[in-house]
């Protein structure tokens, strides 16, 4: 029997196809796509990005080193890809990230152009990131191209960079709901309706998304062969090239101007008692210090102060937030930092990530893209249980099954946070108390180390999970 | 030039717009949009193409017209 799992995921092209084997991810080509891939990594900007970071280190193997079983595919041949420390999607990424990655792709369009390849498709879903690097993966997407063509992914980089760029940048709309609810994209013409009369006149509307959104709408019932009239009429990439270098300065002078939000500045506004923080990173320095860690999640991770000092012992840490603005904040400062092993995510713990798409095996839900073995949730518990209205054992239960130790942080009723968000709520959490947080924690981890703050309002505890029989 | 070919363009669309909408072409639209955005290559494609042309692969679910060679 074959160990060869194929990526559900990878199915749109069928030049080639993702599947794992032995903890390692490869990519089978078919004949055409091995052509492609020679052309591909013969050129001089192949290996510039993939040595600057911007295109994944492949290599070729040898077919024969593929235990392929005779229901597999008949590759023509077999690259290995680098594996990244945990995949994540464009409805996770925060504006600064999509811009980011869209303006890699763009990079990557205009420099394969220079050397006679083109590129098929410009899905967002082709990028990842290595820490805060965006990073293409898609190596079956570039293919040599003959002059005349357009620019084939011109009208998908608009749905799923452009527009959802936008809409946020013009009209502070978060993409990553759209994002979410569409694997295609945003269409134009519902990025058209979302924009403003004003706005048509800001850069990228008139021609990019109105123009775009009715010529799609008036030539929906043609009988010409439009990609031979232009190919006649001598369509080349120096058309391509000057689109593409437009959009990027276009994208690149994108500003998104949030209104407050509510966490970004949480720690700054004096939520903590300055010596709580200090005991608090005290606690986590000391969980973090105790071993070594492959990959630890931060949920709640505001500006990624924790993240910080768990990923000085992490290989990697993802750092998760709710909040746009404190993704996106965290998200710039790793950036200029050139932190490489912190992945900063928009994520809603209440309402994570799932499984979306084909058979709704295309994206994976969060927790199914790699196990953390340490979990960090500070702060967090009282946004779950009282603002989230997630029952206390239900989370705990959540957090068991991560299948990681946990730093976990209880907010007790006599906190002013907790006071807060009681405010406003008629109190059926009888829940939300610190012997039931206890007795919950304890029938399901070990607690290793207890610790009340300062304050007096806030307990810190470390945890490790109970075996069961099923784990 | 640009300008000027770009409310040409949006003078066409305008007129096109009542047409029926159906099944959608995944890039036929887009693909024309390019030569806008072309900059001078773009234009020299629209120019040898011929206004009435490129007009008319706006317009092309209304006027069902022959094949015609670019105008050289």
């Amino acid at each position: 029997m074959s160990d060869i799992a194929l990526e559900p995921g990878s199915f749109r092209d069928r030049t080639a196809r993702v599947f794992y084997h032995d903890g390692k991810i490869f990519r089978g080509l078919n004949d055409t796509a091995l052509k492609e891939w020679q052309a591909l990594s013969a050129t001089g900007f192949y290996s510039r990005f993939t040595t600057s970071g911007g295109i994944i280190p492949t290599e070729q193997r040898a077919l024969s080193s593929i235990p392929f079983s005779p229901s597999d595919p008949p590759w023509a041949a077999v690259l290995e890809h680098e594996k990244l420390p945990f995949v994540s999607y464009p409805y996770e990424w925060s504006f600064e990230m999509l811009r980011d990655a869209a303006l890699l792709q763009l990079d990557l369009v205009i420099a394969a152009l220079e050397e006679g390849i083109g590129l098929k498709d410009a899905s967002a879903y082709n990028l990842q990131w290595k820490g805060a690097s965006p990073v293409f993966v898609d190596v079956a997407s570039f293919y040599k191209r003959t002059e005349g063509e357009p620019w084939v992914g011109y009208r998908q980089f608009c749905q799923m960079f452009l527009y959802p760029l936008l809409v946020q940048a013009y009209r502070d709309v978060p993409f990553q709901p759209w994002m979410r609810g569409n694997i295609d994209g945003m269409d134009a013409e519902v990025c058209l309706n979302m924009l403003s009369g004003r706005d048509y006149l800001r850069g990228g509307v008139l021609a990019h998304v109105y123009l775009q959104a009715k010529a799609q709408k008036a030539y929906n019932s043609t009988t010409r062969d439009v990609r031979a009239d232009l190919s006649k009429a001598g369509f080349d990439k120096r058309i391509i090239k000057a689109n593409a270098v437009r959009l990027r300065a276009l994208i690149a002078g994108l500003e998104w101007k949030p209104k407050q939000s509510t966490w970004s500045d949480y720690l700054k506004c004096g939520h903590y008692d300055a010596s709580d923080a200090a005991q608090k990173r005290d606690f986590v320095g000391d969980v973090a210090a105790s071993r070594a860690w492959n990959l630890a999640w931060d949920i709640g991770c505001n500006v990624g102060v924790f993240s910080r000092i768990i990923a000085q012992r992490a290989t990697s840490v993802v750092a998760m937030d709710l909040d746009y603005q404190a993704i996106d904040k965290l998200y710039l400062a790793l950036k200029a930092e050139g932190v490489t092993n912190i992945l900063p995510l928009i994520l809603n713990v209440t309402d994570p990530s799932p499984n979306l798409g084909w058979r709704n095996l295309e994206r994976k839900r969060i927790t199914e893209r790699g196990q953390p073995d340490l979990v960090l949730a500070l702060a967090l518990i009282h946004h779950v249980v009282i603002g989230g209205n997630i029952p206390m054992a239900e989370f705990v239960q959540w957090l068991r099954d991560l299948g990681g130790e946990l730093v976990i942080e209880f907010v007790t009723r006599q906190d002013p946070m907790v006071v807060t968000l009681l405010r406003n709520k008629d109190d059926h959490y009888a829940d939300y108390d610190e012997q039931v947080f206890e007795r919950e924690l304890a029938s399901r981890f070990t607690i290793a180390k207890r610790q009340p703050l300062g304050s007096g309002t806030r307990i810190m505890y470390h945890a490790r999970p109970i075996s069961t029989s099923a784990s | 030039m640009k300008n000027a070919s770009l409310l040409l363009v949006l003078y066409f669309v305008w007129v096109s717009e009542t047409q029926v909408d159906a099944y959608l072409d995944p890039g036929s639209g887009s693909m024309l949009v390019q030569l806008l955005l072309g900059g001078v290559a773009g234009a020299a494609v629209i120019m040898k193409l011929g206004w009435e042309r490129f007009r008319d692969m706006f317009r092309s679910s209304k006027t069902k017209e022959p094949e015609t060679k670019p105008h050289e």
